[in-house]
């Protein structure tokens, strides 16, 4: 026997069920949705009885509650994105620019423009650029050290120059004031 | 549905939207695409209004956006997110 269910009933099944109700929903028109859900289970049915205006509301609000998660799971990447370019990078991106990433993610997430995924390569891409911006920093640093120890290195093996002399050639060289 | 309820069902569905994106802020556009995807038709002009209203009642507050000089955007405050969580939204 089919049971009879409230308006909540819709609400009250799995999340998997919902989203199977759902999926129904959408996929035929209310007259034939609503047959469908009546059906028993063995039958891809929910053996529930619910009204037009119940079946209804319950898609609305799904497709609510899916707008919301999307809103969601948007501000989340755009400010995953605005963390990659901070805070070491604060000093360099003006703050209504980081605005501008933010806002301009969100968007595009939202009017589907890019897929959350995307706007996390693009995190990747400003992760990886910042890594090799520090190596190259590195490397830089690591020259210049090399070449002042080779400096000091002609320094220390100059005999022309007296002890006075070398010490203020190592000053010079070290920028030892 | 009378206006009232209308009415009501706009306002908690402009505040659920904007604290799923908190707290980052919403376009006029987005927040006309949620009243349209939950099947509560809003025109622009009464989406407006609304966002007027709620904001007059600080639960909503105005922002300038960054992209598009003198477009608006919208985030929920504080009182707006104590006002879901009372009407048990949140």
């Amino acid at each position: 026997m089919r049971k009879t269910r409230t308006d909540n009933i819709l609400r009250s099944l799995s999340p998997e069920a919902q989203a199977e109700v759902a999926r129904i929903g959408e996929s035929m028109t209310l007259a034939e949705a609503i047959e469908q859900l009546a059906l028993p289970e063995e039958m891809g049915g929910f053996e529930v009885e619910v009204s037009p205006a119940t079946l209804s509301k319950f898609l609305s609000e799904w497709r609510a509650q899916n707008f919301r998660a999307k809103l969601k799971e948007a501000a989340a990447t755009a400010a995953e994105v605005e963390g990659a370019l901070t805070p070491e990078d604060s000093g360099a991106i003006d703050s209504a620019i980081l605005g501008g990433v933010r806002e301009w993610i969100l968007d595009s997430i939202v009017q589907r423009q890019i897929s959350a995924k995307e706007a996390k390569s693009l995190i990747g891409l400003i992760q990886t650029s910042k890594k090799h911006e520090l190596e190259e920093r590195k490397i830089t640093l690591l020259e210049a050290k090399a070449a002042q120890a080779d400096e000091a290195a002609g320094v220390a093996a100059d005999e022309k120059l007296s002890p006075e002399q070398r010490e203020l050639r190592f000053k010079e060289i070290f920028g030892i004031a | 549905m009378n206006e009232a309820d209308q009415k009501q069902l706009t306002r908690e569905g402009i505040l659920c939207d904007l604290a799923a994106a908190r707290p980052a802020t919403l376009p006029l556009g987005t927040l006309l695409q949620g009243r349209r995807v939950a099947g509560i038709p809003t025109t622009l002009e009464q989406l407006q209004g609304e966002l007027g209203y709620l904001a007059d009642k600080d639960l909503v507050e105005e922002t300038a956006s960054a992209l598009s000089a003198g477009a608006k955007r919208y985030r929920i405050t504080a009182a707006g997110i104590d006002h879901l969580e009372a009407e048990g939204l949140a």
